[in-house]
């Protein structure tokens, strides 16, 4: 048993360097595809006991690496709804309070694609500072509204 | 870092180059209609739905600066739009510092504009039924948004 558990968190290692090196080299362009997503996939279908939504919410959500943080969210933005609802609100509520407006700009564009209807009541809450960013919250929630 | 500095990130990553060329595309005018063009002539080679950011600079203010605009068929399936695209060629390090500045000082002036997820939908569906793109030749996920919206009209 030891020795499975051991293998399991090699995978799990291996995965989040793997996503760390990805997010760090490849620049996310909009609409183009970005090799972290083949590696989020991997890591979204292991099961949830292990850890890693933990681990990618606090990917997601740091303000020591907001290039990893910014680019985890978009990628993680463009699969279908991934997760829990709750883990989706939580990370979105979360990266909304960091310092990074790139963070913050990922988790709107995040709350636009995942389009959560629990998503209005954080959008709705966050005070944003950043005028051009404010006004793609609006955008945003106009399109939830509907 | 100061506010009027330009982020050696937004130059690696946003101005990427290849072979010395740096893509844009021609707008006749700034208008809404123009500047959608330019972002539906992107979005129609898109992988993925999501927003997409435009800035616009002067071509005539970087033609006064000594950069070099060479007309060249773009990448994109929206046939109208084909003759649109320019590439800024002869970039070298302090050339392309330069195209960097002119964009820096567009982003300041407010010349730019952030088409949502939902708004890239909705150019494209409608250039699909406006016949200027082929729904078949949209990437899948983006094929698949734009069939919903065709199904489901805009309120």
């Amino acid at each position: 048993m030891p020795a499975v558990a051991s293998r399991a968190q090699d995978v799990e290692q291996r995965l989040i360097e793997e996503l760390l090196a990805a997010s760090r080299e490849e620049p996310l362009e909009d609409g183009m595809a970005h090799p972290a997503e083949a590696i989020l996939d991997s890591i979204l279908r292991l099961p949830p006991e292990c850890g890693m939504p933990a681990k990618l919410h606090e990917l997601a959500t740091s303000d020591a690496d907001s290039t990893v943080a910014s680019a985890v969210l978009c990628c993680l933005a463009r699969r279908d709804r991934p997760g829990a609802t709750a883990w989706r609100v939580g990370m979105i509520h979360d990266a909304l309070q960091c310092e990074s407006v790139a963070i913050r700009d990922a988790a709107v564009q995040a709350s636009e694609l995942w389009a959560d209807r629990e998503l209005i009541a954080v959008l709705t809450a966050h005070q944003e500072s950043v005028s051009w960013l404010q006004d793609y919250v609006q955008s945003v929630l106009d399109g939830l509204a509907d | 870092m100061a506010a009027s500095a330009i982020p050696a990130d937004a130059v690696t990553a946003d101005l990427r180059t290849a072979g010395n060329k740096l893509s844009m595309w021609r707008c006749n005018t700034e208008s809404a209609a123009d500047i959608n063009d330019v972002i539906l002539a992107l979005a129609a080679r898109f992988q993925r739905i999501g927003k997409c950011d435009v800035v616009w600079v002067d071509e005539d203010a970087l033609l006064a600066d000594g950069q070099v605009c060479e007309e060249s068929p773009g990448e994109t399936t929206v046939a109208d739009l084909v003759d649109r695209h320019v590439n800024v060629v002869q970039l070298d390090y302090v050339r392309l510092g330069r195209v960097a500045g002119h964009i820096a000082q567009s982003i300041a002036a407010r010349r730019v504009r952030r088409a949502t997820a939902r708004e890239v939908v909705d150019l494209l569906a409608d250039a699909v039924r406006d016949g200027r793109v082929d729904a078949g030749a949209l990437h899948d996920q983006v094929g698949d948004a734009v069939g919903r919206r065709l199904r489901v009209p805009r309120r």
